[in-house]
């Protein structure tokens, strides 16, 4: 067939017209729009909506949450529980961010796993949980048999909840005394008291009702204590109508958001925070009335003014005298004044030191016990739970010293020691360590990485119970993770730091995700393996029994209320609702939170000179000023964890570009040291201490202290997902840690520094 | 483009920045109530969406006097809005509630409204949303997802004012209590410094607020009317919520 | 073979004008065609990965691009303003160069059309625009008027592609591009009319922005100064980037295609109207800087920040302003080329300049004081496709210049 020019004409044009007065174009341009509108993807659509109560577990704030479902197996959105009496609805950015945790899928691990190559290598092998218990528990037994309970060691992140205290009970009944926790803030503070009281408690302070705060270098807005909590009471602070205009005064190197939102910032020199306290603390014993109950006051004075001179005191803070005796007497006239310490979110260990020279400043103002002051309270009760059942072999295996030093000659008053532990084995100190079981801790990211890997390369059985594949979790042997807080029973027997009695209850607000055992569940299974005392101190079916029992003694104190019910006092009399335990467990769980209200705190023995501590020279001792002439500062901040729990997508996301700019962390420093150096805003630097060193961005600011650079914690993870892996640097492991010698713990705080451009 | 104010019902914000201590709860729930996605590198602060975004004042002045303040800035939902008018497919709306809405569906992408906003409040969607494996899981069914290519911004939660309507129905009634229909920012802020309801009904929490003497609104010298008022007892926080010239005074809420 | 080639593309050639070999021209369509694959390959890129291949962001929402559109549619106004002159107006010896005039429109405007599609986030949504219109838009107008004046300006340009030796022999085609001729008026008022409010609009888009003091204007009824400002400029630059672009290619053919008059004509309204648009300009900028902006709380001298600094205003009614406006509208000057060319390439950079600072600077300027200046540089992928439309226009120049017979006066001036 032959086309000519003329057919060919006729062609386009009929095809043309044909085409443009058909539908097809009209259609197609509608297809194609609405091709555009499918580009994202549609959220599984509708079904019916529901509310469950449940308790957050990111953290040891113990928040009421209320995750929505859809069709009850979509979890979609946390929110705050309206009736909790901590967090009242709301909630912090992590609790907020919890769904990303349970279903982000790249960090979960799925089932359990035994390690197949070389340890850290990543090669695993899936394993039925039957084929792990049972090959672990068969090790637990023979070691039992060998009489070397005592060379079973656990360490756990997780402080407070049954689940916590069912690990403290099977190691006891197994027979280790290695039952360690990581560092929290309680077990400074129950040194702090035993020194200073006479007894060993918490220190739960009463903020939305102080008037007058004074924050020795504490992140208060920052996730120091109980985020939520310290919320509630800034909030109160900042309340319009309120009476006695509260006044916040913070103690710090930078115009943190702390620093910043108080009503005077001080700036101190870095790490002279204790000077500051006792200048403090003379002042008040100078000029206002001694507080009853406390004897050797005299003796202080004299202690005080013969090796804490005024000038001194200028000198190390560069703070004015004036400047001092105005906050000691604002501070003492205060009606409800209270002081605090444990720098940044509290996290790592203050120095004995300091801790007992600010909370002297409590005592001295008779703010301990007292509405708006500091609480002495001792943790929550397991009354309802039988005496521990212990064998022979358990005896034996208890009687062994512990291989951290807690609690021994050394470190008489100090609980748990975490870094000596490890730093214990990797010496081979005490005897061998067989097993070493992890909850929630990841110290190969937040302590010295080397003594950490080198401990781990002598014990021969290292279990994990993580989530997820942190830096720690890699280096362990098996794995045997746990279903996050939204697929497990688990509790929280105190909101951290509140001063009345909260209990939270968790459950699974969904069926797990993953082939996932929590560790209550897998410690109740090891024991009943074991049998004999071991089984018999763990006697339930699973974890839900164990927290049953653990509330009954919530149903059998008759104090409190559930959280959205009437109080219990009003219930007593009256055959109420909750007439019956099993009543009370169902209103429980539909609520899931129980409270008393009153705060009732313990009393002491009084101050007595002798308790007096003296500045340890370890911590003082000159360091090198030459070499390394700034100060790096660790930096605390709510949108970035720092802990156990890497920091989820969204909080990440949030983060300024004061914190991380593309792959690099990012350092504020002040444009006078920064030009001293010449550094333009955004340049590269190495920054090196005499543990290492790391690479990261500056950032000029006003508000920070010259000389110094502060660098957030969190970031410079190398597991975890793109958001995290291998962006920024991590400064713990700059940090010059150093033994406390009144404690034993690893102090770290402002480490010695030098900067170099790149 | 003014809009019609015969209705009942005029929504509008509170946030007493005197209360803000800069947490990012309010961030962190609007992400999650609002399928927001997240990239792996989000540092580009110029490109990266947080309806609800956290700036980060500061007074300017030398070390040790420095202070920061935090302003939490959803959309104004403007009264007198800039962006609505400007946008050539009527993509962008607003309602008799006085809620600007964003049509992604209709929406080309030409970000006229995104020059037109001076608050920043507009998100144009750079890449594809990606929720990587797993997490398709929370999005919430009540909130369409923004595709690539088109604006995005602070509703004002609006699908909870559906959610609201119905449960007022069902319990026949026709008017919302105050405080019944929230924003997801509103519930989480662990201070309770922002409050959200009806400007129309003088016995709201919002309405009362909003005449406080702390209250001012930010750039409202440009006329745009916004409905998200400021409290702040700071004099340095108040004079960054518009611009003023050396000598100029402090303009009290209008 | 080769003959054969050549003597067949000798056939399409006008009558009686030589052109260069086809091996020179061939080279030159080459670099001309890789630049455009450049252009295509940075649009494939924008479109199979989005706007994220840019450098704009949520500040710099607009950016380059329409920098590019606004001064490519101010300079393409030589068409619609020279039509204007022409058939209009009565200005007869302009009729040397209207074809030409046209030509360059067509460009610009295509140009931007193409541009604006990559620009938009969803152009398969584009007719939106057309579909569900806002008409309180500006962009609606504009939209709307680009896209019917690049039809008209298609019918204003066919019948020269029409009188290509070969198609004109074909007798429909005749009749038909005489016809059109007949009529050329019709659509040379409608082609004004549709410009001076496309033109206006552009202006007025900025204009209309309330919240950005930078760029808010006020005016008459919807009409904002801005929207006058940007016809007058627009109708001052076009006809001198006709004047430049004339003398560029005779400048590269190096035959005479204009009689300088023709130019100097051009060169002459181009003056007064840029001195007309400058005082216009001037009055705007005193009250604005004097009256609008101390009332938003604002400082002059703060309106030019870092690299957009106050040099940008002194060199867009200082250097690209008064002094053109002096040079054209000296007659001596006029007369010499290479004078005349000069002093319309700075008429044209100071539209370019001013679009440019209405673009760029109305955005990276803070609005907000807590808020901080930024800049931005554009992504090769966005300087790609400007360049891609460079060489469209180069190419579609060369094959008419070579194939058409563009300029009435050529054969009479060499
Ligand atoms: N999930 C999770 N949990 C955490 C943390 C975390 O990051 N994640 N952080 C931890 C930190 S840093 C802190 S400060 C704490 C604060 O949380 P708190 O709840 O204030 O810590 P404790 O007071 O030590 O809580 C533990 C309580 O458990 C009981 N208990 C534990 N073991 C035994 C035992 O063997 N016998 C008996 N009779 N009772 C026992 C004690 O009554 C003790 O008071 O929370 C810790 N908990
Ligand atoms: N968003 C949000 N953030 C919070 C909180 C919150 O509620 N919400 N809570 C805050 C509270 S109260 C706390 S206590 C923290 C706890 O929260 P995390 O920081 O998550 O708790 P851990 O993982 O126990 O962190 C303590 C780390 O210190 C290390 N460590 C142990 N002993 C030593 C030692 O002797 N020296 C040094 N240098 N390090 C040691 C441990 O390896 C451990 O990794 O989280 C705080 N952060
Ligand atoms: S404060 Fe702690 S418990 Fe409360 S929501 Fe945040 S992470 Fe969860
Ligand atoms: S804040 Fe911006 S986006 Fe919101 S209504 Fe006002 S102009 Fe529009
Ligand atoms: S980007 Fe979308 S909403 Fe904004 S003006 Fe353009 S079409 Fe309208
Ligand atoms: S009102 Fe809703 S959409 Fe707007 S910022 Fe708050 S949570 Fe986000
Ligand atoms: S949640 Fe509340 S306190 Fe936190 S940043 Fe938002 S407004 Fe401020
Ligand atoms: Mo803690």
């Amino acid at each position: 067939m032959s086309i000519d020019r003329r057919d060919f004409l006729k062609f386009v044009i009929g095809g043309a017209v044909g085409t443009v007065i058909s539908p097809l174009p009209w259609v197609s341009m509608d297809e194609v729009a609405r091709w555009t509108q499918r580009w994202a993807p549609l959220p599984d659509k509708g079904g019916a909506v529901s509310f469950i109560h449940s308790t957050c577990r990111l953290c040891s704030g113990g928040c009421g949450i209320r995750v929505r479902l859809i069709q009850e197996k979509r979890a979609v959105k946390i929110d705050g529980n309206p009736d909790h009496p901590v967090n009242r609805g709301g909630l912090c950015p992590l609790g907020l961010a919890g769904l990303q945790y349970l279903y982000l899928d790249e960090n979960r691990i799925k089932a359990p796993m035994k390690r197949t190559g070389m340890r850290g290598g990543g090669d695993w092998k899936p394993v039925s949980w039957d084929e792990a218990l049972s090959e672990i528990s068969g090790r637990l037994k023979e070691w039992r048999q060998k009489n070397l309970s005592h060379t079973v060691a656990f360490l756990n992140g997780e402080g407070d909840g049954t689940q916590a205290f069912l690990a403290g009970r099977f190691l006891k009944a197994y027979g280790s005394p290695n039952y360690i926790r990581s560092y929290h803030s309680g077990e400074l503070e129950e040194i702090v008291t035993q020194n200073m009281h006479g007894l060993r408690a918490r220190i739960n302070y009463d903020l939305p009702r102080s008037d007058y705060v004074l924050s020795f270098g504490c992140a208060l807005l920052d996730g120091w204590g109980n985020p939520c909590w310290t919320a509630q009471a800034f909030e109160a602070w900042r309340q319009e109508d309120r009476q006695d205009r509260p006044k916040v005064v913070q103690i710090d190197t930078m115009a943190t958001a702390t620093a910043s939102l108080a009503d005077e910032w001080i700036a101190v020199k870095p790490g002279k925070e204790a000077f500051l306290a006792l200048a403090l603390a003379q002042a008040i014993l100078e000029n206002s009335g001694t507080p009853k109950n406390v004897s050797g006051l005299e003796e202080l004075k004299a202690f005080l003014k013969k090796n804490f001179p005024s000038d001194l005191v200028t000198k190390e803070t560069g703070i004015e005298q004036g400047t001092i005796l105005r906050i000691a007497k604002e501070f003492s006239s205060a009606r409800q004044p209270v002081a605090l310490w444990g720098k940044g979110k509290g996290d790592l260990p203050a120095g004995l030191f300091e801790a007992q020279a600010v909370h002297l400043l409590n005592l001295l103002t008779g703010s301990i016990n007292r509405p708006g002051g500091a609480f002495l309270q001792s943790g929550f009760s397991f009354g309802s739970w039988p005496q521990t059942p212990i064998d022979e072999t358990a005896r034996k295996g208890l009687s062994q010293p512990r291989a951290d030093e807690a609690f021994s000659v050394k470190y008489a008053k100090t609980g748990n020691l975490e870094y000596r532990f490890f730093s214990n084995v990797a010496q081979n100190k005490f005897y061998p360590i067989n097993a070493l079981f992890l909850n929630e801790v990841n110290p190969v990211f937040s302590l010295d990485e080397s003594i950490i890997r080198q401990a781990l390369e002598r014990i021969p059985l290292v279990v994990s119970f993580s989530s997820f594949m942190d830096e720690t979790t890699a280096l362990a042997d098996w794995v045997l993770p746990s279903p996050t807080f939204l697929e497990r029973w688990d509790d929280s027997t105190q909101s951290v730091g509140v001063p009345f009695p909260v209990y939270g209850l968790t459950k699974p607000v969904l069926p797990p995700l993953h082939d996932t055992r929590s560790l209550g569940d897998i410690l109740i299974q090891l024991a009943q393996k074991i049998g004999g005392t071991v089984g018999q101190a763990l006697p339930f079916e699973n974890m839900q029994g164990a927290i049953k029992q653990t509330a009954k003694g919530l149903y059998d104190a008759k104090k409190g209320r559930i959280s959205g019910g009437p109080a219990a006092e009003a219930e007593k009399n009256s055959s109420g609702p909750l007439d019956s335990f099993d009543k009370f467990w169902e209103q429980l769980i539909v609520q899931g939170t129980w409270y008393g209200e009153d705060r009732k705190g313990e009393s002491g023995k009084t101050f007595t000179l002798a308790s007096m501590p003296q500045e340890p020279a370890g911590l003082t001792e000159k360091q090198d000023n030459t070499s390394y002439p700034f100060w790096l500062i660790p930096q605390s901040l709510l949108l970035l964890q720092s802990g156990y729990w890497a920091n989820p997508p969204f909080l990440t996301k949030l983060l300024g570009e004061e914190t991380l700019k593309h792959k690099d962390l990012v350092a504020q420093i002040h444009p006078r040291t920064a030009k001293s150096l010449s550094l333009l805003e955004g340049d590269r630097v190495e920054i090196l201490s005499n543990r290492g060193k790391i690479r990261a961005r500056i950032h000029l600011f006003e508000g920070a202290a010259p000389d110094c650079l502060f660098a957030p914690l969190g970031m410079g993870h190398r597991a975890f997902d793109p958001t995290l892996s291998g962006r920024g640097a991590n400064p713990y492991s700059l940090l010059d840690t150093r033994e406390d010698p009144a404690t034993g713990l690893q102090t770290a705080w402002a480490t010695r520094v030098n900067i170099k451009k790149i | 483009m003014k809009a019609t104010t015969d209705g009942k019902e005029w929504y509008g914000m509170v946030i007493d920045l005197d209360k803000c201590t800069g947490c990012g709860a309010c961030s962190v729930a609007c992400m999650a109530e609002n399928n927001l996605s997240y990239r792996e590198d989000e540092t580009d602060k110029l490109r990266t969406a947080t309806w609800m975004k956290l700036y980060r004042l500061n007074n300017g002045k030398p070390f040790p006097k420095t202070r920061v303040a935090f302003l939490p800035r959803p959309c104004m939902h403007c009264q007198n809005t800039p962006c609505v008018s400007v946008c050539p497919v009527n993509a962008t709306q607003i309602d008799e509630k006085g809620v600007v809405s964003q049509i992604y569906p209709r929406c080309i992408g030409c970000r006229y409204c995104v020059a037109a906003c001076p608050y920043h409040a507009r998100f144009f969607h750079w890449w594809d949303p990606v929720y990587p494996k797993g997490l398709e899981n929370y999005l919430n069914p009540d909130v369409s997802l923004s595709m690539r290519g088109v604006v995005n911004k602070c509703t004002f939660c609006h699908h909870r004012y559906q959610r609201a309507k119905d449960k007022a129905f069902m319990e026949e009634r026709r008017e919302l209590k105050d405080g019944e229909y929230t924003t997801a920012c509103v519930e989480a802020c662990p201070t309770k410094a922002i409050t959200f309801g009806n400007l129309k009904d003088p016995e709201s929490r919002v309405a009362k607020l909003s005449k406080n003497p702390r209250a001012f609104r930010l750039l409202e010298k440009l006329g745009t009317q916004p409905k998200v008022y400021y409290l702040t007892s700071q004099d340095w926080v108040r004079r960054q919520g518009d611009n003023y010239l050396e000598k100029e005074d402090l303009k009290k809420v209008s | 073979m080769t003959e054969n080639i050549l003597s067949k593309e000798m056939d399409i050639i006008p009558e009686g004008l030589p052109r260069c070999s086809l091996g020179k021209f061939s080279l030159w369509i080459l670099l001309l065609l890789l630049v455009l694959g450049w252009g295509l390959l940075a649009a494939f890129l924008i479109f199979w990965k989005g706007l994220n291949q840019t450098n704009m962001n949520d500040y710099f929402g607009f950016a380059l691009w329409i920098t590019f559109d606004l001064a490519v549619i101010a300079l393409g106004a030589g068409a619609f303003f020279t039509g204007f002159l022409t058939y209009i107006w009565g200005k007869k010896e302009l009729k040397a160069i209207i074809n030409f005039a046209v030509m360059i429109g067509f460009i610009c405007y295509s140009g931007a059309i193409l541009i604006l599609t990559l620009d938009i986030g969803q152009p398969l949504r584009s007719w939106y625009g057309f579909w569900h219109p806002n008409v309180h838009s500006m962009l609606t107008e504009v939209m709307f008027c680009i896209t019917l004046y690049l039809g008209v300006l298609t019918i204003e340009y066919a019948p020269l592609i029409l009188e290509n030796r070969k198609i004109n022999a074909i007798p429909g085609a005749h009749y038909f591009a005489h016809n059109l001729h007949e009529w050329m008026f019709i659509f040379a008022g409608t082609g004004t009319f549709l410009s001076f409010f496309h033109q206006g609009s552009l202006g007025g888009m900025f204009g209309v922005m309330f919240a950005r003091p930078f760029a808010f204007r006020e005016g008459i009824f919807i009409w904002p100064w801005t929207f006058f400002l940007f016809i007058a400029s627009a109708i001052a630059s076009g006809p001198a980037f006709t004047v430049l672009i004339t003398t560029l290619t005779q400048k590269v053919t190096g035959r005479k295609l204009v009689k300088q008059e023709v130019l100097a004509l051009l060169g002459k309204i181009s003056g007064g109207l840029l001195a007309v648009y400058l005082i216009l300009k001037f009055a705007d900028t005193i009250y604005w800087a004097a009256v609008k902006l101390p009332a938003q709380g604002l400082r002059f001298l703060d309106q030019f920040q870092g690299p957009y600094g106050f040099w940008l205003m002194v060199a867009e009614l200082g250097v690209f302003g008064i002094l053109p406006v002096l040079l054209l509208l000296n007659k001596k000057i006029r007369m010499s080329p290479g004078w005349l060319a000069f002093a319309c390439l700075l008429t044209c950079t100071g539209v370019v300049f001013n679009r440019f600072v209405f673009t760029v600077v109305s955005l990276a300027l803070p609005v907000l004081p807590f808020d901080r200046l930024v800049t931005y540089w554009p992504s090769w992928q966005e300087w790609a496709p400007a360049f891609a439309v460079l060489a469209y226009g180069a190419l579609i120049i060369s094959l008419s210049y070579r194939y058409l017979p563009v300029f009435p006066q050529e054969k009479e001036l060499n």
